[in-house]
């Protein structure tokens, strides 16, 4: 018997309310067939906490996963109390703006017009532009 | 807490300045979700699906373990297998918990996936893995003793059972929840067993399987013997249904040829299907017993009528399972009393529709071995040994000295087995008529 736990990714600790607000989420994109699976999860994962907790004890368990905090920005770290960023941190590092633009083959400052940008079009269909100009 | 040496992206990194505990945690629970997948896709058949991102706890807790440390190098140097030996730490009841509980999970997925590929490889009539059974079987019973381990820790899953479900159950629902966890795994392997057993599935006949080797399960718990003993009489009620239900329709048959006039043709094909049973239930005693129940009166039928090849045919299909439950009896007398007789009886009728005279003796002995006092094995070896003597004594007209001796033996031992032996009185005389020709005294 499949988990519901696992085929739908959901954390074995999740409440009710969470349950229903992610599946109702799911609900929206799928079809009828995938409408029918998540509302009988829906019903195995809601209707009665001990089938909840048939399948949380049947599931990889959950160990804590919170996300850790960024690290503090140097500003906030020598004075330990919480800052608005200054402009100075916003700006890229040397180093890494150097690697960024070492990798480019556009001089820095003179952006294609927009019917030639790469990130909007992407290579092949610039290619076939040309090739239809040409 | 610096840079750690050992990292999958980073192999030799050195510190870096500003490293928190919380980045080593994160990375490291990166890493372990990255050999997660990496573990699962070396050992889950192809195609399987992924296991869900929680399943790198499981990896988390194997680096706990004892001698880790190098596998876990071996691993991040690509040698995934390194990490094999760690998920097939025993002793459950002395291990951490949650690692328990991983293990539980991870075979039981790994299980569902071979099996899973199993059936794919059977839709598209292809053969499945040659190693799919024992692979399967051995991923469940994994699963199944660290199931065991945690219903008899009890401590580990009613604390996720209260994170879960909070206040909403009740102590006596979440103990009666953590109880059920084992029972619930050898219930659905007698489900399996059951929805199978009629059609001798092979799916069915691993949960069968399973379900016999729940006290090796039990052993990898770590189990008390208490625990032990109920487990394994709960999985062996289970099994026994199983078998039962594999049974109905040969059963059913044997009642119908019963009642037909051509029913004693139907037999051999029957008595076949008994065999496929027993082969398929990985030679299950009650399938034996069956076979010894159901055959002795139809033996019995053919037998007063002295049709030796009908009887030949009727026992033929089942021999093996003969053999087993005699092996049985003759390794453990007191355990299976009940059959002794019955089976002994089954080596009477082999001998007696028998052609090659050692075997015919053999198979006497044999039936005298299991029961001493079966009254047809005694009468038989009892014609035999007559037979044999008067066979020795006739050889020539002065029959050796050793012949005549090794002959009064085997009709003194005719007398002690069956005093009214119809062979006796010819056997005496001839012995009677030999030494007396030699000039001595017949002393009977």
């Amino acid at each position: 018997m499949k988990n519901p736990f696992d085929e739908l990714g959901l954390s074995p600790l999740a409440s009710v309310d969470e349950i229903t607000a992610e599946l109702r989420d799911r609900a929206e994109d799928a079809g009828d067939d995938g409408r029918k699976a998540l509302r009988k999860a829906w019903e195995e994962l809601t209707m009665h906490p001990r089938s909840r907790l048939a399948l949380s004890l049947t599931t990889f368990p959950s160990t804590d996963e919170r996300a850790p905090r960024p690290p503090p920005r140097p500003a906030e770290a020598a004075s330990g109390v919480p800052t608005s960023p200054s402009l100075l941190e916003l700006l890229p590092r040397p180093s890494v703006e150097a690697a960024l633009t070492s990798q480019s083959p556009e001089p820095r400052g003179a952006l294609p017009p927009i019917a030639e940008d790469r990130l909007a079009f992407g290579d092949a269909a610039l290619e076939d532009r040309r090739r239809d100009k040409a | 807490m610096g840079r750690r040496a050992v990292t999958l992206a980073l192999p030799s990194a050195p510190p870096v300045a500003g490293w928190r505990d919380e980045d080593e945690a994160l990375l490291e629970r990166l890493e372990d979700a990255e050999l997660a997948v990496e573990l699962w896709a070396r050992q889950a058949p192809k195609g399987s699906a992924a296991l869900p991102d929680r399943a790198a706890g499981l990896v988390s807790e194997l680096r706990k373990l004892p001698g880790a440390r190098e596998a876990f190098e071996r691993a991040s140097k690509g040698d995934i297998t390194a990490l094999f030996p760690l998920l097939l730490v025993e002793g459950y009841a002395t291990q951490s918990p949650l690692l328990v509980h991983h293990l539980a999970i991870y075979f039981d997925r790994l299980a569902a996936a071979i099996a899973q590929a199993a059936e794919k490889s059977a839709a598209a009539s292809t053969p499945p893995s040659p190693s799919f059974r024992e692979e399967l079987a051995f991923a469940k019973v994994r699963s199944v003793a660290a199931f065991i381990a945690l219903r008899d820790e009890r401590a580990h899953l009613a604390a996720c059972a209260r994170r879960v479900v909070g206040s909403q159950l009740g102590a006596p629902e979440i103990d009666a929840a953590v109880t059920s966890i084992a029972e619930a795994c050898l219930e659905d392997l007698g489900r399996t067993a059951r929805a199978g057993a009629r059609k001798l599935e092979a799916n069915a006949a691993v949960a069968l399987a399973v379900l016999g080797r729940v006290d090796e399960a039990c052993r990898i718990a770590g189990s008390d013997a208490k625990s032990r003993t109920r487990t394994v009489r709960r999985a062996e009620s289970i099994r026994g249904l199983s078998v039962d239900e594999a049974l109905v329709p040969i059963l059913d048959g044997l009642a119908e040829a019963k009642l037909r006039d051509d029913g004693e043709k139907l037999y051999p094909a029957l008595f076949t299907s008994v065999r496929h049973a027993w082969e398929w239930s990985g030679g299950d005693e009650a399938v034996e017993r069956f076979a010894v129940d159901e055959v002795s009166n139809l033996a019995w039928s053919i037998y007063r009528t002295s049709r030796w090849d009908a009887l030949r045919a009727l026992l033929e299909p089942c021999l093996p399972l003969y053999d087993n439950l005699a092996q049985r009896i003759e390794r453990d007398p007191k355990r299976h009393l009940a059959y002794a007789a019955k089976c002994a009886q089954i080596f009477v009728f082999r001998s007696e529709c028998e052609t090659d005279k050692n075997r015919e003796w053999a198979y006497a002995e044999r039936a005298l071995g299991l029961c001493s006092t079966h009254r047809n094995g005694r009468l038989v070896m009892a014609h035999l040994c007559c037979d044999a003597a008067v066979r020795r004594l006739s050889v020539s007209f002065f029959p050796p000295s050793a012949e005549v001796e090794r002959a009064k033996k085997e009709i003194a031992r005719a007398e002690e087995l069956f005093p009214q032996s119809k062979r006796l009185p010819e056997a005496k005389a001839k012995l009677k008529e030999i030494i007396e020709r030699a000039g001595g005294v017949y002393v009977p």
